[in-house]
């Protein structure tokens, strides 16, 4: 389940949002897993359907068991799913992946790391 | 703007960081990507595997990592595809279609046409299977041409299976078990034997020898239904259920 929680810049209105094409200011949702929540944040969000919410700069997902850093990332808040085709960098304890983006599916059961694709176990 | 610069450089730093594996370290890379499965405790490498550790190298077209609760505590390597497991700590290499790789245990399974292990001593070949268990030294090959050759021996069967040890830095048979229904075979520096079983021990020095029995020295080939060699002593006798049947060509070079 995606909730989309607040929009944290108090400072920033609804004109100065129009002006620059931004629907949404540092954003904030939370993906309900089955045993986890994720967090993502980002500084930009631009509605880009019923479901889809664009996420731009800074993204990132956290949870207690890892978190993903990435540039661009579209969420689907129907299908509980996150893609990105942007280089990301996940990091889980002890292990680090980089790859050329990802896409979350299930709450987190399942995440698929595309493109070429370096794992580091420490 | 400051938050953003440091964003950056967190992820540009990181990437630097994994260019270079570190010593105790594990490096892998693949062309195609990877799946985690949470609930099954696995994930799945794709296309153009490489895997670089302190103790290892491992290429394959595909590799599944089975891991316990995170994604570094792994258990199960399985890879499959032109695989290659190299081990320069351990004089060891291992070829195959697929390999499993059980780090616990430190037991290797090698499966597929033309699969070959070999260490600094031994070289073993099968179309079917190979299993090695380093902790305890134990080896099973099952399959189609499969053998087992080192300088002192060479064995041929459908099944070999029996323990190594190894003394003073040089892994020699200990037990051993051959079974082949057409028939197996042993070449034991200038005596050759053929039978459907063949068992030895290294504690006795006995390779015994089961049915279609056939012991080819230099000098005499002997043929029968049971054989004892005695590897110390390099002595031999054949017998048989009917002792009529008992065999012996004798070649004299000489004459």
């Amino acid at each position: 389940m995606y909730k989309f929680i607040e929009n944290y810049d108090e400072n920033i209105n609804e004109n100065s949002l129009k002006f620059s094409g931004i629907d949404i200011a540092e954003p904030r949702f939370t993906i309900s897993g089955r045993d986890e929540n994720i967090n993502i944040t980002a500084k930009e969000g631009n509605f880009i359907g019923e479901d889809k919410v664009l996420l731009n700069k800074e993204v990132i997902f956290d949870s207690s068991n890892f978190s993903i850093q990435a540039q661009s990332v579209i969420i689907n808040r129907k299908e509980q799913s996150a893609i990105s085709n942007y280089k990301s960098l996940f990091k889980s304890k002890k292990t680090i992946i980089v790859s050329d983006g990802f896409n979350i599916h299930q709450g987190g059961l399942k995440i698929e790391f595309y493109g070429k694709s370096k794992i580091t176990i420490k | 703007m400051k938050s953003k610069l440091i964003f950056i450089f967190l992820v540009l730093s990181l990437n630097n960081s994994l260019y270079s594996r570190e010593i105790g370290q594990t490096e892998i890379t693949a062309e195609n990507g990877v799946e985690v499965f949470q609930d099954e405790k696995y994930y799945l490498i794709k296309q153009n595997v490489k895997i670089v550790s302190d103790d290892f190298t491992l290429n394959a077209d595909e590799v599944k990592i089975f891991f316990r609760d995170d994604l570094y505590d792994i258990k199960i390597i399985n890879a499959f595809g032109n695989v290659i497991l190299i081990s320069e700590t351990n004089l060891i290499k291992a070829e195959g279609d697929e390999l499993l790789f059980y780090l616990d245990d430190e037991k290797l399974n090698i499966l597929g046409n033309n699969s070959i292990f070999s260490n600094e001593d031994i070289i073993i070949k099968s179309n079917g299977k190979i299993i090695i268990e380093n902790s305890s030294g134990k080896f099973e090959i099952l399959g189609k041409k499969s053998s087992l050759e080192s300088k002192e021996i060479f064995i041929k069967g459908n099944l070999i299976n029996g323990k190594m040890n190894k003394l003073s830095n040089k892994n020699s048979i200990k037990e051993l078990y051959v079974n082949d229904d057409n028939i197996a075979y042993i070449k034991n520096n200038e005596i050759e034997m053929f039978a459907n079983i063949i068992k030895y021990d290294d504690q006795s020095s006995i390779i015994e020898l089961e049915n279609n029995v056939k012991i080819k020295s230099k000098s005499e080939t002997i043929i029968g239904d049971y054989g004892i060699l005695d590897t110390k002593k390099n002595s031999y006798k054949v017998r048989s259920k009917d002792t009529n049947k008992v065999k012996v060509v004798i070649t004299n070079n000489n004459e």
